[in-house]
């Protein structure tokens, strides 16, 4: 996982718990990296486990709430590194389409050891968009809080469900997005 | 609350350690990226500077390569090899020699720089040259090439000739490529060309290598020229040769007529000798009808002793009324026998001449009449000659070509009918062509025998007894005409020849 990841999770925790919080989580865990994250290098994915399992504890939060609500937190801080094409998106659904063939792309040319989860898009109807979701970290619940975010950006209404789920054994997520 | 403040003021100072050491190892990152880019800038650098030295190298190759292969001969590719590599080398002194199996040095060629302004520009006046490679040990030079047949450069002190007094050498270095081995006597000519250097500043060996590349081109492209030069002198003696076949072909052509003109020599003759025959009686007639009227008529000379009487006596005992009417039938008879002569010997003259094959307009049905006469004694008995002369387009042709192509035609369909026969000679006018046929009810040409009947010295005649040549020649002088020609022929049922010639309008 890159160090952004961390950093803004960090934030997320300062914002939405305390300092105190975080540097517990920090001192309790003894992580490899000592919490120190350096936004373009990798780290170890168990680290984040481990820090959204602490927080998860301590604030009594179901692990796909806490993740949700993250990746909506996640959101503001990519959309600025995200190339001006996508920023530009007309709408949510473009935008989402563009998550695979743009954002990802150039994600991987700017971070070529960058592990990124694969999107596709089976044919959906008018109101309704469906990414098929696959990566063995099962961050699928990241990805429903990034949608949301999105929607808000766009200013657009949505209801974001799973008709299936890595969690539940299946073999990759099959995320909805119902435009309302 | 103190604590809580305290609580919260430890964790503000862990995560500022933490984003300290964070930042820390930030710059080392920068630091090593810094050096990164710095060195791989170095890298570009240097292989840019390598790439143009390759485009450099490659457009000197491509460029030789393409104006090699324009050069008309040796000596300009030399030249423009010279140029170009003086050029390439940065204008080191270019001579080309060829060093001969005696250790002498020949075909010296020099090429002084155009860029005279350059300041490494190297002059040496030619007589310099000369003088040094008089000089020049030839022995070590040809061993030199002969243990390594690739471009070599050569220290050249140690390649003078130590018998001889060197003076101080206005050069150091040689780099000579060897663009040729030319075999003369189990031994080689090599042809090199040698690039002089004062000394080794200006000497690039990446360059002399591309030197060294562009070698296999020059050698190819002299091989080529020198095969070249093989080809244009065998097509000329193919050309020669071809003159004295066609010469002896024509040759050929007029012996054919001169045998044909042999064979029917006989026929002709009885055709002439005939008429001359009753000529000569009849005039032996006249000569006796003559003495006869002149008794008759001599009284009427004496005016005083004309006896009416007695001359009319005298005229009815020479029988004179018969002797005027038997002159008159004998006089024609001997005028249509010299006509017949004088028809024969126009045709055989017509056929005899040999000077001239130039096409000219003429009336093929003429020509089958003059063929037919000089044929008359050949086929009058025992062959029936059917003519359809219908032709009233004049074709080009030469008269005696084609006559001489008629009489073989008639000749053969008659040997194809031994007890005689009928043969059909029509003529006729096909749109822009004129159409000549020659008919025989005779044996008929087998099919294996029909591909083979234009083919020189093909026949089936007993040996002594035909050439095998009436009909290629023939057909070759019908090719001359532009003809076209078909046989049909069925065994025991006849062959026909037809020739279809352009209408001349």
């Amino acid at each position: 996982m890159k160090g952004i990841v961390f950093n803004v999770l960090q934030e997320f925790v300062e914002q939405n718990v305390s300092y105190i919080a975080w540097d517990n989580a920090i001192s309790t865990l003894s992580l490899p990296s000592n919490g120190v994250y350096i936004s373009a290098d990798n780290y170890n994915d168990e680290e984040l486990f481990s820090l959204v399992g602490y927080f998860c504890e301590h604030l009594t939060l179901e692990p796909s709430v806490l993740v949700r609500q993250f990746g909506e937190f996640l959101f503001a801080s990519l959309i600025e590194m995200a190339p001006a094409e996508a920023q530009n998106a007309t709408d949510l659904r473009t935008f989402l389409n563009m998550v695979e063939h743009l954002i990802h792309v150039e994600v991987l040319k700017l971070y070529h050891d960058a592990n990124l989860p694969s999107f596709d898009y089976p044919k959906a109807n008018d109101n309704e968009l469906i990414m098929i979701y696959r990566s063995p970290r099962k961050l699928c619940f990241l990805s429903e809080g990034l949608i949301l975010s999105a929607a808000k950006h766009f200013k657009e209404q949505v209801k974001v469900t799973q008709s299936q789920c890595m969690h539940q054994g299946a073999d990759c997520c099959q995320i909805h997005v119902e435009f309302l | 609350m103190s604590n809580e403040s305290d609580a919260q003021i430890k964790a503000l100072e862990n995560i500022l350690k933490r984003e300290r050491e964070a930042r820390k190892k930030v710059e080392k990152k920068l630091e090593t990226f810094s050096r990164e880019i710095y060195e791989s800038n170095e890298q570009l650098r240097a292989q840019t500077a390598q790439a143009e030295d390759k485009q450099t190298q490659l457009s000197f190759l491509t460029g030789l390569a393409a104006e090699t292969w324009k050069k008309d001969n040796f000596t300009e590719i030399i030249s423009n090899y010279l140029e170009r590599c003086s050029d390439f080398l940065f204008y080191p002194v270019c001579v080309f020699l060829q060093l001969e199996v005696d250790y002498k040095v020949n075909y010296l060629q020099i090429v002084q720089s155009k860029n005279i302004d350059n300041p490494t520009y190297q002059t040496v006046n030619n007589k310099a040259i000369i003088h040094l490679f008089s000089q020049l040990d030839g022995f070590k030079l040809r061993d030199a090439f002969q243990q390594s047949p690739e471009s070599q450069l050569l220290n050249l002190t140690n390649y003078m000739d130590n018998t001889m007094k060197v003076t101080k050498l206005p050069f150091c270095f040689l780099y000579a490529v060897p663009l040729y081995y030319l075999q003369q006597s189990g031994e080689n000519n090599i042809g090199l060309a040698c690039f002089f250097y004062r000394d080794d500043k200006n000497i690039s060996i990446n360059k002399l290598q591309t030197i060294e590349s562009s070698r296999s081109t020059l050698t190819l492209a002299i091989e080529r020229k020198r095969a070249d030069k093989k080809l244009q002198r065998q097509i000329k003696e193919l050309e020669e040769i071809n003159n004295t076949l066609e010469k002896t072909q024509q040759q050929l052509v007029e012996t054919e007529k001169l045998a044909s003109l042999g064979m029917l020599s006989a026929g002709v003759a009885h055709e002439i000798n005939n008429p001359v025959g009753y000529v000569k009686s009849n005039l032996e007639t006249m000569q006796e009808y003559l003495e006869s009227l002149k008794r008759v008529l001599t009284p009427l000379n004496n005016q005083d002793t004309l006896d009416q009487k007695a001359l009319l006596d005298l005229w009815e005992k020479e029988e004179g009324q018969f002797l005027l009417n038997d002159s008159e039938s004998i006089l024609s008879s001997s005028l249509t026998g010299l006509e017949r002569i004088k028809e024969i010997v126009s045709a055989l003259r017509a056929f005899s001449r040999m000077d001239n094959h130039d096409l000219e307009p003429v009336d093929i049905n003429v020509i089958i009449k003059n063929a037919l006469k000089m044929l008359q004694n050949e086929l009058k008995y025992d062959y029936e000659i059917l003519t359809e002369l219908r032709a009233d387009k004049q074709i080009l042709g030469s008269e005696g070509q084609l006559q001489q192509v008629l009489i073989n035609l008639l000749v053969n369909a008659k040997h194809a009918m031994p007890m005689g026969g009928k043969i059909t000679i029509s003529s006729y006018a096909d749109k822009a062509r004129v159409v000549v046929k020659v008919k025989d009810e005779g044996c008929g040409i087998s099919p294996e025998n029909l591909k083979d009947i234009f083919n020189p010295f093909f026949t089936t005649k007993p040996p002594g007894e035909g050439t095998g040549l009436g009909l290629s020649i023939s057909y070759s002088i019908l090719k001359q005409h532009h003809a076209k020609v078909d046989v049909n022929s069925e065994i025991d049922s006849g062959t026909e020849f037809t020739m279809s010639f352009f209408a001349f309008e």
